[in-house]
């Protein structure tokens, strides 16, 4: 199963886990600076340095030239986060490397020339560092990557320069939104040098009651240290939205099952649902089945149906364009086959 | 009032000017505000004027008070390999290549002291040196070099085969330098 679909560990809190590891050649200029034939050659090496000619790993991973899909591909890749919105604009030789199980992406000519993105589900960073760091080994044994003792791993922005990682977590929230206490911790983490972004990343609003928590600091600590700081802070987390959710659920018992079962009963009954409204309706879902006020569905069937609820997804998955509405009635039909059993 | 640099023309810009604790007040007219490098614009004024004071040489510095700022030629810190001026670095936010950080580094510290904290990496250390990398890839970029040179003289491309030959010998006197000097 794929990592966005399965159930890690803390995931009642925690959605998945990620590390991201940006990597350069030394031979190239950074990918701003690359003519367009430069950015060809480096795409091709870097694929060829991580595949080889080992057919069974032709096998395991997926090399994908972002500029020979069409929108709707390009995107459903971006909502699946395998891909950053920077990577799926056309016409520059991006390229991305996919494991079958999605749960490593080798994004290349990027803002960097390789960003290794490993993903887990739940609270999971020591298995996204293991996958990522095997990725960047493969990388420094085969091809000449940007390092400098001083500095560590160079990259094109001096915000990633160092370890070049960035440790990051889905956190779904909907305790803490509730009893208003989620902008007091939002500033207490930026003032610890942890981002704390929505849910498709940077720049983008939290959906769905879900917030990207990830180290802003890359260089002065160690990978391992600055995975223990952001572990730490998540266990702090968790344990707050926890108590949040107690706190509402002994104090507003009748307000939250209200809200949880209009909730449900929309995700049964809707025709037309927009991307947000579901992710919002699910948020409710979720809290009542953490809650144990709603009952009988998997958390690894609910991700599975998140995955696929997208713009791009929902096209992509009837194989043709669709307006709007038609996306809507689409999206809602498929929500309601999971929640009507 | 009159301008008390010309005394002819009205003042119409007003000053005041801490140094040392004393503040004084200068009243000026536009002609002559604008030949001492004083902008009519308010907030180019500000900045200005600002700047001069923070950079220590007062607005009447008479060969116009530019203010210096560190090395005059670290102004035009040009990187060898790729071109990007530190300028052009510091107002896109990006480096333009890997050499770029050697050629900025001696104001880096603290570009990284603002956007880091920290100005030296202790994280996970590069697999290989990278001097032996270098090698590495100068070897295999000449082993490419030669089935090129081959792949010319069977096509009877001279010329072609000249420029590869001297590229060769290029890379291998490279090669045989870092061997000599490389050693610790």
């Amino acid at each position: 199963m794929s990592w966005y679909i399965d159930k890690g560990p803390e995931s009642d809190v925690i959605i998945s886990s990620r590390i991201r590891l940006a990597r350069n050649l030394v031979q190239y200029p950074f990918p701003h600076r690359m003519a367009a034939d430069q950015a060809a050659k480096a795409a091709d090496e870097v694929i060829a340095a991580f595949l080889g000619d080992d057919p069974e790993r032709h096998h395991a991973f997926l090399a994908i030239d972002l500029d020979t899909l069409g929108e709707i591909d390009r995107l459903a890749l971006v909502e699946k986060h395998l891909v950053s919105e920077d990577l799926a604009r056309p016409g520059k030789n991006h390229r991305v490397i996919i494991s079958r199980d999605e749960s490593l992406s080798i994004m290349i000519n990027e803002e960097d020339h390789i960003r290794i993105q490993a993903m887990q589900a739940g609270l999971d960073l020591n298995g996204c560092y293991t996958l990522a760091s095997d990725a960047s080994r493969l990388f420094e044994e085969k091809l000449g990557v940007a390092y400098s003792d001083t500095y560590g791993f160079l990259t094109a922005c001096p915000t990633n320069t160092g370890t070049g990682m960035r440790a990051s977590a889905m956190a779904h929230l909907p305790g803490l939104v509730m009893t208003g206490k989620i902008r007091t911790i939002v500033d207490s983490l930026g003032k610890m040098s942890f981002a704390v972004r929505g849910y498709y990343g940077e720049g983008s609003k939290s959906q769905g009651n879900i917030f990207q928590i990830s180290n802003q600091l890359t260089l002065g600590l160690s990978e391992e240290d600055l995975i223990t700081d952001l572990k730490r802070i998540l266990d702090q987390l968790i344990e707050q939205e926890r108590k949040a959710r107690q706190a509402l659920i002994q104090t507003r018992r009748l307000f939250v099952e209200d809200k949880i079962m209009r909730s449900f009963g929309l995700l049964q009954q809707a025709r037309l649902v927009s991307a947000e409204e579901a992710l919002g309706l699910i948020s409710d879902l979720r809290l009542g089945l953490s809650l144990g006020l709603v009952q009988g569905y998997a958390e690894s069937d609910i991700n599975r149906l998140v995955a696929s609820l997208g713009p791009a997804s929902i096209q992509k998955s009837h194989g043709q364009p669709m307006n709007p509405e038609e996306r809507d009635a689409a999206r809602a039909e498929s929500i309601r086959s999971l929640f009507r059993k | 009032m009159l301008c008390e640099r010309c005394h002819k023309r009205e003042a119409t810009i007003h000053v005041s000017q801490t140094v040392n604790g004393q503040t004084v007040e200068h009243h000026l007219c536009e002609v002559c505000a604008r030949e001492l490098g004083l902008e009519t614009n308010i907030e180019s004024m500000f900045d200005n004027f600002f700047n001069q004071s923070v950079f220590g040489s007062s607005v009447f510095n008479p060969t116009g008070g530019i203010p210096v700022f560190g090395k005059p030629a670290q102004h035009n810190l040009v990187c060898p390999n790729c071109g990007l001026s530190f300028d052009e670095f510091r107002s896109s936010g990006l480096f333009g290549c890997a050499k770029c950080y050697e050629a900025f580094a001696d104001r880096l510290d603290p570009v990284f002291r603002r956007v880091q904290g920290g100005t030296r990496h202790v994280g996970h250390k590069l697999l290989e040196n990278p001097q032996i990398q270098e090698k590495k890839l100068l070897a295999s970029r000449v082993t490419e070099l030669r089935k090129e040179l081959s792949q010319a003289v069977k096509e009877e491309n001279y010329e072609k085969a000249a420029r590869l030959r001297d590229e060769i010998h290029t890379l291998e006197s490279r090669e045989s330098e870092q061997e000599g000097g490389g050693k610790e």
